[in-house]
């Protein structure tokens, strides 16, 4: 039975996991540092090339990714409600693409890292209003036509990035697949983006009960009290305002938006109280740990921090989907 | 008494087709009222109507006097409990998780369930024979089962008026008697009850009147002894049937 007492260990769990993920990224990379020297450029009394390497380039880099995890992880979350669909991930109402799509023009005109994070962020808002205007369009808002709509969608912008892809110039290939394959190498306000991660949970939270009843289905959940209308529609830019701001920043990094609230669920169960922060620790920490190993495992060259969330997620999603008896 | 649950000159339309036209109806504390009518007559969408979930084509629905749409959600689901045909489990959640969701409309906006809604629920839970399920995860319930813990969870929302749409649909017969008995009970305790149902002689066994929906727009809502005769349920079902007394009560066969 969940009540605020397990709420509180389980975020006190996540909380310690998040801070061991902390410690490792700002640890490790090109160059190892040991602890002792980690908390010596912390607290201001170690050694300076050593306390640069970590407050200026390490320290950014993982409050980045972890704001970015844990954005993606809330945003998996709400947009599962939303569609009532436990396969829903941030990217799936077409918002990645449409970043795509302004970030990818961006580089291959060798615009700038600002022209670059601004066109990500339009063409995500952009892609986000299309999807609900066009699925709106009737009248008729179900889940699945929102799904099938940003489905849709989404498809038309891997169009427009192939096409993208096709004429880029030879020497920004590279970089523009960096985007696609999720980078937080882009990633350029750690701070602004932990306030949109922190605003955007204190936002979410005083509706965690009412979540749990709109996942019962609309017509449930209008029966017993929610004002489902107003409601979706703020799940829905909330969800989409995360995942704009997460796809700026680091490019469409998956497997965190679908597999993190999946694990939270299988261990917590669907209680939105306390899957919302649980699962933005877990995306958070989740995010954080695979950096640091895109850094350190082919040193000096830094992978994509996507091709390591994808490999750790893969076999680890398969793993519990097989170990368990329930369906979802 | 007034009525907890009136329509007003209500007209509902699905598909293009009358379910009721200008149905002017009043429920009262202690009734209970059995709603019969042949599949896609429209029970589920007159219920749906009269829980304030679809827009009647004219008329109102008052809820003890208030005008339905006029009232916030809550308010409402705070008085007014639907159990549903159809349940989405598309995530998942213990049987006492669930039937907890029925507290929802009484519980403040930053609150966790007290000890007490626990307690409702797990009492709502042994009435309907599911003592020992709470821990049961949702999905590994059988069709009666569902059903029985979705009557278990209207039970917790504790409201004066309930709907509910074919509750014992997939019971066996003692668990379909027992919800039946269960809600009989709440209605004698001062609640009013309305039950869409198919089964002829389950409205006979519990409810006061009855009401029916010939499919055509057509509706008669009358004392159950009156309404409920063989020549009526024959043009009802549109098929012969023969009514037996038995121990005090009137029961159809079809012939």
């Amino acid at each position: 039975m969940a009540g605020p007492r397990r709420a509180l260990l389980v975020l006190l769990a996540l909380g310690l996991v998040a801070a061991l993920a902390f410690g490792a990224a700002l640890g490790m990379g090109s160059v190892v540092t040991p602890s002792g020297a980690v908390w010596g450029a912390l607290t201001g009394h170690g050694d300076p090339l050593a306390t640069a390497l970590i407050v200026e380039l390490r320290l950014p880099r993982a409050l980045a990714a972890f704001a970015v995890g844990g954005l993606l992880a809330l945003a998996g979350v709400l947009m599962q409600v939303l569609l009532r669909n436990p396969l829903a991930d941030p990217y799936v109402l077409g918002v990645s693409g449409g970043a795509a799509v302004g970030a990818l023009a961006s580089l291959a005109l060798g615009l700038g890292v600002l022209a670059t994070h601004g066109n990500a962020f339009l063409g995500a808002l952009a892609s986000t209003l299309l999807v609900f205007a066009l699925a709106h369009a009737r009248g008729g808002w179900t889940p699945t036509r929102l799904l099938l709509t940003g489905v849709v969608i989404a498809a038309g912008w891997a169009a427009l990035i192939g096409f993208g892809l096709a004429l880029a110039p030879d020497g920004r290939l590279r970089s523009m697949l960096f985007w696609l394959m999720g980078d937080l190498g882009y990633a350029e306000h750690p701070r602004a983006t932990l306030a949109v991660l922190g605003l955007a949970l204190a936002a979410a939270l005083p509706f965690a009960r009412e979540l749990n009843v709109l996942a019962r289905g609309a017509p449930e959940a209008r029966a017993l009290g929610v004002a489902v209308e107003p409601l979706t529609l703020a799940i829905y830019a909330l969800a989409s305002l995360a995942t704009a701001v997460a796809v700026t920043q680091g490019g469409t990094i998956g497997f965190v938006g679908l597999v993190v609230p999946h694990l939270m669920r299988q261990w917590q169960g669907a209680d939105h109280r306390i899957l919302l922060p649980g699962a933005v620790l877990a995306g958070g920490a989740l995010l954080t740990a695979a950096d640091a190993l895109a850094r350190t495992v082919a040193a000096p060259l830094m992978l994509p921090v996507g091709v390591v969330t994808a490999a750790l997620g893969v076999p680890l999603f398969l793993f519990l989907l097989n170990r368990t008896r329930s369906p979802v | 008494m007034s009525a907890l649950l009136a329509s007003r000159a209500l007209t509902v339309v699905v598909g293009g087709k009358r379910v009721c036209a200008a149905l002017d109806g009043e429920v009262r504390a202690g009734e209970f009222v059995a709603v019969l009518g042949p599949n896609g007559a429209g029970k589920t969408t007159l219920l749906h109507t009269l829980a304030g979930l679809r827009a009647p084509a004219s008329g109102a629905v008052l809820l003890a006097g208030d005008d339905l749409d006029t009232l916030p959600r809550k308010r409402v689901a705070q008085r007014l409990g639907l159990m549903m045909q159809h349940h989405d489990d598309a995530f998942p959640a213990t049987v006492l998780e669930t039937a907890l969701i029925g507290r929802h409309p009484h519980i403040g906006f930053w609150m966790w369930e007290s000890a007490d809604d626990v307690a409702r629920a797990r009492q709502a839970l042994a009435a309907f024979d599911l003592a020992g399920f709470e821990d049961r995860e949702v999905d590994t319930l059988s069709g009666g089962e569902r059903r029985r813990l979705a009557a278990a969870t209207v039970m917790v929302q504790d409201p004066q008026v309930f709907l509910l749409d074919e509750p014992t649909d997939g019971l066996d017969p003692r668990h379909a008697a027992q919800s039946l008995a269960a809600f009989r009970a709440l209605a004698d305790a001062g609640r009013a009850v309305v039950v869409a149902l198919h089964d002829v002689n389950e409205a006979s066994r519990v409810a006061d009147r009855v009401l029916l929906l010939f499919g055509d727009g057509q509706t008669l809502l009358g004392p159950a002894a009156e309404v409920l005769e063989a020549g009526l349920l024959e043009r009802l079902y549109g098929i012969p049937l023969a009514a037996i007394e038995h121990g005090g009560r009137r029961h159809f066969l079809a012939r």
